[in-house]
């Protein structure tokens, strides 16, 4: 019996700590490159919105090079911009075009998004539950009534 | 006291068990691990550096260059590069300089020479990891193999039996009625004893020794005499102040008596031969005889004393240099602490001779050098009487 609970409690912890808190973190490391991809298109979204709001067609600008260092540059056309849709495709654009994707995406992303937080809530709540299991058995033999009365409720 | 096991025998293995260790060498291992993560990181960066330095190098040859220009990550205008040779770089703490291509590849080889500098510490902590490691496995298969560790403490065999006649004996000789507790105490204190009483011979043995090297270059004593001579003189001058000098050759002619009987014993032969042709008063002896019957009536030897004390050193100024040189080899330390003597006795000889003052420059170093050496043999004495010297002398100096 208590060899048997012993066996338990391991398996419990094995459960936790190999399982699912692994994955627990992988989860929040992929919402946060969601999130990343998320801040990213808003930002390029409310850029191209300030662009076609004040109907700038030519614009400079400082393309960082690497390590911090900065050469200005000369867009003479802003009309058109090339955009990744994924896996090394560059699409062409207008400004509006751009707008509509970025707005699809985002929605996309968003769903991502409820998507990834529901399993990290599901890990969490069996985190939860493994140490719920692991505080039973511990309380099983000193405190029965007590125990028992928490399953009543 | 029963004598106490001569040493401890413990497997290595009980103080790190083998387990223990093998999880410090994969602890150590796993740092190992972060570091040359750490290396790698920086190695990239000087890749990058490389790189851009080869760019910036390479961007100012053309007025513009066609590129794409990034508006955030996913997207790109098709652009170029104006102004080829103005960069703007980042110092740090987000101020930015207008720089030129070359300027800017300073600025960049500088930055490569930090992350090199980084690199080799990160390279030498890996290095120490990698020693620690290996000695943490080498440490568990000692302890697989079962190997064992003797230790034993180091105990002065010639010590130990004399501690324990002597702490034997020593405490019977004390007065009785010590408590258990005392008698404990009364042990190390007799062992205490013992050994100063081993220090004290050796330390007069080595006295032996000190005194046959006086011997050999005594000059240094002699000179003591001699200066003990000028300084009584330079009290002598001074007649106000008869009760100093009293004090001060009363002082002396103990001292001389007890402190230095060894040493003026030996010296004593060899001032004959040589010294006390050329200065007749010098002789230690006959100077105390001269100090007590100035003790007992002063006033009437004072000037052929201060005539002697004029005549004798500028007949003898080469011998007195030899001893000089003598005196000034065999106690290169003390002369340092003479100057600031030399400085206050100064008004006393400027009126003589030159050769008067180096004689005197001589005996005053000895002089200063005595004090120090019979500083305690004074203070026992009558300590009274030390602050009042140099007093009386300046005291005479200006009359």
């Amino acid at each position: 019996m208590d060899e048997g609970r012993q066996k338990d409690l391991q398996l419990l912890e094995e459960i936790i700590d190999k399982g699912l808190k692994q994955k627990l973190v992988h989860t929040i490391a992929s919402r946060d490159k969601i999130f990343e991809e998320q801040k990213v298109l808003s930002d390029l979204r409310k850029n191209l919105e300030t662009l076609e709001q004040n109907g700038v067609n030519s614009l400079k600008t400082m393309v960082n090079l690497g390590s911090e260092v900065y050469m200005q540059a000369e867009v003479p056309d802003t009309r058109h911009i090339f955009m990744d849709v994924g896996l090394g495709f560059y699409v062409e654009f207008t400004r509006q075009e751009a707008l509509d994707y970025i707005s699809q995406r985002e929605e996309r992303i968003k769903k991502q998004l409820k998507e990834v937080t529901g399993v990290i809530t599901l890990i969490k709540g069996r985190i939860k539950l493994a140490h719920y299991q692991i505080q039973q058995i511990l309380n099983l033999p000193d405190e029965n009534p007590s125990s028992s009365r928490r399953r009543a409720f | 006291m029963e004598p106490p096991t001569k040493g401890t025998v413990t497997p290595i293995a009980s103080l790190f068990s083998e387990e223990e260790a093998r999880k410090a060498a994969i602890y150590v291992e796993e740092k190992i691990g972060e570091k040359r993560e750490a290396m790698n990181r920086l190695q990239q960066f000087v890749d990058e550096n490389a790189n851009l330095i080869n760019l910036v190098a390479k961007l100012p040859d053309q007025l513009h260059h066609n590129v794409m220009v990034p508006l955030g990550k996913l997207a790109f205008f098709p652009g170029r590069l104006i102004h080829t040779n103005e960069f703007k770089v980042l110092l740090g703490e987000n101020y930015y300089a207008d720089r030129t291509s070359k300027q800017t590849i300073g600025v960049l080889s500088r930055r490569d020479k930090t992350l090199q500098s980084q690199i080799r510490s990160l390279k030498a902590e890996i290095e120490d990891f990698q020693t620690e490691a290996s000695f943490f496995t080498a440490t568990a298969s000692e302890a697989a193999e079962g190997l064992i560790e003797i230790r034993e403490d180091y105990v002065e065999e010639d010590s130990s039996p004399t501690v324990l006649q002597s702490g034997a004996k020593e405490p019977s000789d004390l007065p009785g009625g010590e408590t258990a507790v005392g008698e404990v105490e009364d042990d190390e204190f007799a062992r205490i004893m013992s050994r100063l009483n081993e220090l004290e011979m050796e330390e007069e043995q080595e006295g032996e020794d000190g005194d046959d090297r006086d011997e050999k270059h005594d000059s240094p004593i002699e000179i003591e005499e001699e200066s003990e001579h000028d300084m009584v003189k330079g009290i002598r001058g001074e007649t106000d102040h008869n009760k100093f000098m009293e004090q001060e050759t009363g002082v002396s002619v103990p001292k001389k008596a007890s402190g230095h009987s060894s040493s003026i014993l030996l010296i004593q032969p060899r001032s004959k031969g040589k010294v006390i042709e050329v200065l007749p008063e010098k002789q230690p002896y006959k100077d105390i005889d001269d100090l007590l019957n100035q003790c007992i009536g002063p006033k009437t030897q004072y000037l052929p004393k201060d005539q002697t004390r004029g005549g004798i050193p500028q007949q003898n100024a080469g011998t007195w240099r030899d001893f000089q040189a003598t005196s000034a080899v065999s106690r290169a330390k003390p002369k340092t602490n003479v100057v600031g003597q030399q400085k206050i006795e100064s008004p006393i000889q400027k009126p003589e001779p030159k050769s008067e003052t180096n004689k005197a420059f001589t005996g005053l170093i000895v002089e200063h050098d005595h004090n120090l050496q019979t500083n305690t043999h004074r203070q026992m004495q009558s300590s009274g009487s030390q602050p009042s010297k140099p007093v009386s002398r300046f005291m005479a100096q200006r009359r």
